[in-house]
């Protein structure tokens, strides 16, 4: 047993560094085209190169550094289950937010008061004012 | 001090048992999911109403500090994940120096996050201060949400830190058996989701409205 111990006290080799350096070399590669693409003139592309880059450092975190790619089932659907609820959040949240007229456009607020600030851009239509709570 | 794992009497065997644990952290890292969700659904709810307000106020982010900030969480994964690796090995001293290496990454962080506060102060950029100098007034609304969303990610880096030091002196005083638990490994999936959480924090507060 003290052998052991003694043997596998001689410490950390070359090769385990690996398969996780070359997880970490992609990450940073990644980071540095994110970066990158924020200082090139692509319009609203932009956002979508932001997000997908970072969805897929997410994904290389999750799946090498987290061991999701060696994980049960269970460990699964756990791990899914935040991003799922997550993703209801949001989609219920922005079915409001985004079938309503309000924000930069908008002339008055929705329970008719005026904006805090003056609109750069001609008002659009707004539905009726909403009862006051 | 003995190098076998000891099975509580809950547990059928030691794989459930280890199981269990990584399962219990997994349930709780998606109630963290769902605690910064809230933070991030607020951004995307404002950015969409207030596009071009967004656009000048994250222009006034500490850009490289928040990008050297990026590396040097990305790197501290690479140190946790290999330090989780080291300790299924029983490699008591490279997962030493991997967990110190970490917690140097921690500390780099959170002093490099410390000076860019201080610059965000000095520049103004307090969204409750009369003197906060941005407009439209919506520019506040992006700055509260860098302080809030920013000062709590900050908050995890820390307890992360706490934890490390923690799982650190255990080791070093040889108080659990580092091969057979899964102690390192469940610390080391919180401290990857801290990480997750800036990756998307970067983009959205750091790299909007740079073009």
């Amino acid at each position: 047993m003290a052998e052991a111990r003694a043997e596998k006290e001689q410490g950390f080799r070359f090769r385990d560094l690996f398969p996780e350096a070359f997880v970490w070399l992609a990450l940073i590669l990644l980071a540095s085209s994110s970066w990158l693409i924020a200082y090139l003139p692509v319009g609203s592309f932009h956002t979508v190169a932001a997000l997908g880059i970072a969805a897929v450092k997410a994904l290389l975190v999750v799946i090498f550094f987290m061991h999701l790619k060696h994980s049960s089932a269970v460990v699964r659907m756990a791990s899914a289950v935040g991003i799922i609820w997550l993703m209801v959040l949001f989609t219920f949240t922005l079915s409001d937010y985004l079938s309503r007229a309000t924000g930069e456009g908008v002339t008055s607020g929705p329970n008719g008061r005026p904006p805090a600030f003056a609109p750069a851009s001609p008002p659009v239509d707004q539905p009726a004012p909403r009862a006051v709570r | 001090m003995s190098d076998e794992a000891v099975l509580a009497t809950h547990f059928h065997d030691l794989k459930q048992q280890e199981e269990a644990n990584t399962l219990g952290l997994w349930i709780f890292l998606a109630t963290e999911v769902l605690f910064f969700g809230g933070l991030f659904t607020a951004y995307l709810i404002y950015r969409s109403l207030y596009p071009s307000a967004f656009e000048i106020a994250a222009k006034e982010t500490e850009v490289l500090i928040g990008t050297i900030n990026t590396f040097i969480l990305l790197t501290s994964s690479l140190t946790v994940a290999l330090a989780v690796k080291t300790a299924k090995q029983g490699l008591r001293r490279a997962t030493l120096v991997l967990i110190a290496l970490t917690l140097l990454l921690g500390l780099g962080f959170m002093g490099a996050k410390a000076y860019e506060y201080y610059l965000d102060i000095v520049h103004h950029l307090w969204p409750a201060a009369e003197s906060f100098k941005l407009n439209p007034p919506p520019t506040r609304i992006f700055w509260s949400l860098y302080w809030i969303m920013t000062g709590i990610h900050a908050v995890h880096v820390t307890v992360g830190m706490g934890l490390w030091v923690t799982i650190f002196t255990m080791i070093w005083r040889r108080s659990f058996p580092l091969a057979a638990s899964s102690k390192v490994e469940i610390t080391g999936l919180y401290w990857h989701l801290v990480d997750l959480v800036w990756i998307f924090l970067w983009p959205l507060l750091y790299l909007v409205g740079r073009a």
